[in-house]
């Protein structure tokens, strides 16, 4: 079992190097961790604030639940600002469907949670797009790991 | 299918009666139905509880718990979310349909404005009721008020 210690530098590495990648391609993120990872916490939930520059129309995120299929067992992710919130869920070892908050520039909040216990392996993609849907920079802290 | 207004109308109206209970019970429930159509994987209702003191000592938490009223399908989970101040946690009614709720989730923020949503796992309308308290560090309820942000 990775200590959470481990596993936040885990997911860190993971935001550095996607971010590192994008600064040079495209301004998306992504990146992979594991959501509860003792099994044993089912109102786990990871979180982390997205800073979407100037010029930002919408923030979009989608998950992908990469573990064995579990009834009952889905991953979602949410993204809130201000007065909205949407969500998303990963089916049948699927991309969940992209979700967006039209929230323009400012502090988007990302989270991804789960429906009951049982660690989970996903990987989390997120962008700050204009309204052309080119994106336009992303800057992720993680606020809490679980 | 009812207008986004009127379904909003009918949800503050939930509260309102849910709100006038409890200033006698120290309970407050909400209910209503998420993505009415059925066609919305994505529907999130969302609101702000505003925990203070109201004589009863200072908030310690916001717990909450959700029941899912509509019959089961497979698939298709019912849960509710709550942040405040860069902490989140979420809990889901595994079993939809039967007289229980979920198990409780709680967030301890103190003081002030939590949002608390409610989402689920795919398409398809439920029927919900949640329940949020804020309370003191000894489980006393305290000052609980409720703003309906969206309804989805």
């Amino acid at each position: 079992m990775k200590t959470p210690f481990i596993k936040k530098a885990f997911i860190g590495a993971s935001i550095l190097a996607a971010s590192l990648y994008t600064s040079t391609t495209m301004a998306y993120g992504i990146g992979s961790a594991v959501l509860d990872s003792a099994g044993n916490n089912a109102s786990a939930t990871d979180l982390a604030s997205v800073n979407c520059p100037t010029g930002t129309d919408h923030f979009s995120a989608a998950v992908l639940d990469t573990s064995p299929q579990v009834a009952g067992l889905l991953v979602s992710v949410h993204i809130y600002k201000d007065t909205q919130m949407t969500t998303a869920t990963s089916t049948n070892g699927n991309w969940s469907d992209i979700v967006s908050v039209y929230g323009g520039a400012g502090t988007y909040y990302l989270s991804i949670r789960k429906t009951n216990v049982g660690a989970r392996n996903f990987t989390v993609g997120w962008d700050c797009r204009d309204s052309n849907n080119v994106s336009t920079g992303t800057d992720l802290k993680v606020l809490q790991i679980q | 299918m009812k207008s986004a207004f009127l379904k909003k109308i009918i949800m503050a109206a939930s509260i309102m009666v849910a709100a006038g209970y409890a200033g006698g019970a120290l309970a407050h429930s909400a209910g209503a139905t998420i993505d009415s159509a059925g066609n919305n994987a994505s529907a999130t209702d969302l609101a702000q509880v505003i925990c203070y003191d109201d004589g009863d000592g200072p908030t310690d938490h916001l717990y909450v718990t959700i029941q899912d009223n509509s019959p089961p399908v497979s698939g298709l989970l019912l849960s509710a979310q709550v942040y405040k101040d860069g902490h989140m946690t979420n809990v889901t009614d595994t079993v939809s349909g039967d007289a229980n709720s979920s198990p409780l989730a709680r967030i301890g923020g103190g003081d002030g404005v939590y949002y608390l949503s409610v989402s689920k796992t795919a398409n398809g309308a439920r029927n919900f009721t949640v329940t949020y308290h804020c309370q003191t560090a000894a489980d006393v309820h305290t000052g609980t008020d409720i703003t309906v942000l969206q309804v989805q």
